[in-house]
């Protein structure tokens, strides 16, 4: 008997055990409820109360290693013991109730409660001590009050899961239910084994009492209690799965909530932003009265008018239409379609100016109102851009043609489209080289792909023949982009025959300058021919008086008609430069030697210089490089530079001062002739305007030979300069030299000359 | 009327000219009439000569002449040798020097080119061989 009391005691320590760890793991599944999902009062309790349970556990545990005597620390243990079984039962009774309701549960009401409890303990307790001799009375008295109040929590904590399975169906207040149910039972078992002990008598007290009692000691009705706590472990692990649940519900729904509040936020900042920045004239109108509620920084711009000065206001207040149908018009389509788009309209700005704007407009509700909002784009400056240029394009005597980096005409513009060598639709869309002349097309495509790589404009100039006649176009190509080409073509015929005329005007102004300068010279010319003229009269006579005479001279007649045919030949020569000088026609250029020159004009001028006694002196450069140019021309030249120096020194008075030095000479490429004067010289004043036309010195000039010498100098590429020197002036021309023109001419693959230029581009 | 003459050479002409084509062929006209003839392409080297050594002379100058002009040679014979008849010639239509020369007392200005016949007719009045002809000029 003994030995099955101490083989109970054993199995109860160790199911005690059991228990507790059980105890500490739902405490611990609570208090992770508590921690992980949503703080309620119902964890806070339960835990209180399972860890008192715990601590109930481990100390009953503890007292039944005592021995039988009552040693103060056996008695403080069974104490303790006692105050926690009961101090147990009131926070497993406000967790039920916190379950239920949340918040129910009063600091001063938990505060009575537990005082009650502890009061009931600490009498229980009390009334135990009195009957230590009988221990098992001992321990009846002492926790058939404590499993009554706990079977009766747990009876209510039953109901109280029950009613939550009855309202949600929730498996885990079922489970937690049932165990709660069937641990009030079990401790009711207990508290009817303990209160048949009490009741007994000291008999039931005894061994036969103690084998009734036994029961509670039983291992069977121990596996329970821990059989019912492990179901109350797992309803708490099935309310945290459920809490968890919910939690994740709510989450995602507050989530979804919080996103569609963030969304409305957004949106709304959005538009504001949208509004308040945008380049385009914003404004928001009232449908019902038309006022203004808002504007953006655009519209105040476009309009005019200030935001102060444009809300609540409307349009037709502010003056903004031009032509008031315009809106009647587009109130309609708004009215009808809810909307507009891109109507173009123009405004009257505070200043008065006229803006045309394009702008659409919605309909849209804003704070439960009917609303319109504008957004509007002032192309006032851009049709003003569009309209110069059009304008230019309008004024442009050129065509203008847009192409393909390969060749595609995409766009033409000509103001008079008859004008064209061929109609529209016979090269648009259509390739250079399928439209044009081949020669033609290929120059064009160089001239295109030269523009497109150079990013430079590009020329060509060519002609073509137009019905009966042969007209010239000149070609500008514009990389428009780095795929296309704006070319620019303007028919420059008129301008070809004009400069043409020009140069004719220019070869006879040359011509006239000659014959003046010659008429000049009548009277010593006259004289160069009259001197061998004579020599001739006089030897013919001689010959006819010769031939009279016996025995006949021959070697006197011979010598005499050798004369005449020699100063036939000098009247020869007079007439030959004199014919050629007169001569009108334009000659080609060719290589001109100046010394020849010089020495041609000289021989003209001999008799007048010697008649004005003029000496001149000659410093020649024997190694003269020839020069480019119009013989005739240059000659021109160089007898006005020579006559104008005798001019200037035919009134000095010593063969000294009527002396004019004549020098030809080459420096590097250029090659030139001066005459060096110590005449009379001239002002700085008149230096200046020497070679201007019409501007002379002279009593009977014309102002012409110097300026007409210039017009020769530039057309033959060089210079005819004056400076004084010492009392007397030099007058010089220089020409590049014809050996050095050409290099570079084959260098920069450039015409010889200007006139040469037109002749080998137009093939004239 | 145009003949040799070569009996007469009791005359002596003098020819001034700078072109040696002209001179030469005044040399041979005047030779071929019968006169002796010296010739001088300036006048500064005719002013060398001995000129009142010659017996029956005339002179025939041009007016352009290299320094000394054919009027500024008769002025210094009108001093140096004023008997020696002077006949001007020139290339130039130039009226002036024809009124400077007569002005100096020429016996006669000639405009090249002048007709032979009537510079030989004027030579023999210059060496008082006849009566004066009719001027000839062109």
């Amino acid at each position: 008997m003994i030995r099955a009391v101490v083989r109970d005691l054993d199995a109860v320590r160790s199911l005690m055990s059991s228990q507790m760890v059980v105890a500490i793991f739902l405490v611990a599944l609570l208090v992770s409820l508590h921690t992980r999902l949503r703080q309620q009062d119902f964890h806070k309790w339960w835990i209180a109360g399972w860890t008192m349970y715990a601590l109930f556990l481990g100390l009953g545990r503890l007292a039944l290693a005592f021995p039988a005597e009552w040693t103060s620390v056996k008695t403080t243990v069974v104490f303790l013991t006692t105050l926690v079984g009961f101090l147990m039962v009131p926070p497993l009774i406000f967790g039920a109730v916190s379950f239920r309701r949340p918040g129910s549960i009063t600091r001063r009401g938990a505060q009575g409660a537990f005082v009650a409890a502890a009061a009931v303990a600490i009498a229980v307790f009390l009334a135990s001590l009195s009957y230590q001799s009988i221990p098992l009375l001992s321990f009846s008295l002492r926790h058939a009050p404590r499993t009554l109040f706990l079977s009766a929590a747990l009876f209510f904590c039953g109901w109280v899961f029950f009613d939550r399975v009855r309202r949600t169906g929730s498996r885990a207040a079922l489970v937690t239910g049932v165990s709660c149910v069937a641990y009030a039972i079990d401790q009711s078992v207990y508290t009817g084994a303990q209160l048949s002990v009490l009741f007994g008598g000291p008999a039931a007290a005894t061994a036969e009492g103690f084998g009734r009692a036994n029961l509670m000691a039983t291992a069977a009705l121990l596996y329970l209690d821990l059989a019912l706590m492990c179901g109350l472990c797992l309803g708490m692990v099935l309310l945290l799965v459920e809490e968890h649940r919910l939690a994740e519900e709510a989450l995602a729904e507050s989530t979804e909530r919080y996103q569609a509040e963030r969304t409305i936020r957004v949106s709304d900042q959005r538009f504001a932003a949208v509004f308040r920045s945008n380049p385009c004239a914003m404004a928001i109108m009232s449908l019902e009265d038309d006022r203004f509620l808002d504007v953006n920084g655009s519209f105040e711009r476009t309009s005019g008018f200030t935001r102060a000065e444009l809300l609540g206001r409307t349009t037709l207040e502010l003056g903004m239409w031009i032509d008031e149908t315009e809106r009647t018009a587009l109130l309609a389509r708004l009215m009808v379609d809810g909307r507009f788009q891109a109507a173009e309209v123009r405004f009257r700005q505070k200043s008065g100016r006229t803006a045309v704007v394009v702008f659409s407009a919605e309909i849209i509700e804003l704070g439960g109102e009917r609303c319109v909002v504008f957004a509007g784009v002032d192309v006032t400056a851009i049709q003003e851009v569009e309209a110069r240029h059009k304008a230019i394009l309008q004024a442009l005597p050129d065509w203008v043609f847009l192409t393909t980096s390969d060749g595609t005409f995409l766009e033409f513009h000509a103001r008079d489209q008859r004008h064209l060598i061929m109609p529209p639709a016979d090269f648009l869309h259509r390739n250079v080289m399928d439209v044009l002349p081949h020669e033609l097309a290929v120059r064009l495509m160089n001239c295109f792909s030269q523009a497109l790589r150079s990013r430079q404009p590009a020329t060509v100039e060519y002609s073509l023949d137009v019905g009966p006649e042969r007209r010239f176009y000149e070609v500008r190509a514009v990389p428009s982009d780095p795929n296309r080409v704006l070319s620019l073509v303007r028919d420059v015929t008129d301008q070809i025959r004009a400069e043409q005329r020009v140069r004719e005007l220019q070869q006879e102004l040359a011509h006239t300058g000659r014959a003046m300068a010659l008429g000049a010279l009548t009277g010593s010319l006259a004289h160069e021919i009259n001197q061998p003229l004579s020599a001739i009269n006089n030897n013919a006579h001689a010959a006819l008086l010769l031939l009279e005479m016996a025995p006949l001279d021959a070697v006197a007649l011979r010598e005499t008609i050798a004369d005449i045919v020699s100063d036939n030949q000098r009247i020869d020569d007079v007439l030959r430069r004199l014919r050629e000088m007169l001569r009108k026609e334009r000659r080609d250029y060719a290589l001109v030697a100046l010394n020849s020159i010089v020495t041609d004009v000289l021989a003209l001028l001999r008799s007048s210089f010697i008649e004005r006694r003029i000496v001149v002196e000659l410093a020649m450069e024997p190694e003269l490089p020839a020069v480019y140019g119009d013989r005739v021309q240059l000659q021109q030249v160089v007898l006005n530079i020579l006559m104008n120096a005798a001019d200037a020194v035919s009134a000095m008075p010593d063969a000294a001062g009527r002396t004019l030095t004549v020098t030809t000479a080459v420096a590097g490429p250029t090659v030139s002739v001066a005459v060096a004067d110590k005449g009379v010289g001239v002002s700085d004043e008149n230096l200046a305007r020497m070679f201007d036309p019409f501007f002379t010195t002279k009593p009977n000039g014309m102002g012409l030979g110097l300026s007409i010498c210039r017009t020769i100098m530039d057309a033959h590429g060089g210079r005819i300069e004056a400076a004084r020197q010492g009392e007397g002036l030099t007058c010089w021309f220089s020409l590049e030299a014809a050996r050095h023109r050409e290099a570079t001419a084959a260098m920069e693959h450039r015409p010889l000359t200007a006139a040469a230029v037109s002749a080998r581009e137009f093939g004239a | 009327m145009i003949g040799p003459h070569p009996a007469r050479t009791a005359g002596t002409v003098f020819v001034v000219d700078d072109d040696p084509s002209v001179r030469r062929s005044l040399e041979r006209l005047v030779k071929s009439a019968g006169w002796a003839v010296r010739t001088f392409s300036s006048a500064e080297e005719l002013l060398q000569e001995d000129l009142l050594a010659a017996d029956r002379a005339c002179l025939i100058a041009d007016v352009h002449l290299g320094s000394m002009s054919g009027l500024e040679l008769q002025a210094e014979l009108n001093t140096r040798a004023p008997h020696l008849p002077v006949i001007l010639t020139s290339g130039l239509d130039n009226p002036e020097l024809e009124l400077e020369a007569c002005q100096l007392g020429t016996v006669t200005f000639l405009r090249k080119p002048f007709e032979p016949g009537a510079l030989l007719g004027w030579i023999r009045k210059a060496l008082g061989e006849e009566t004066s002809p009719s001027r000839v000029a062109i």
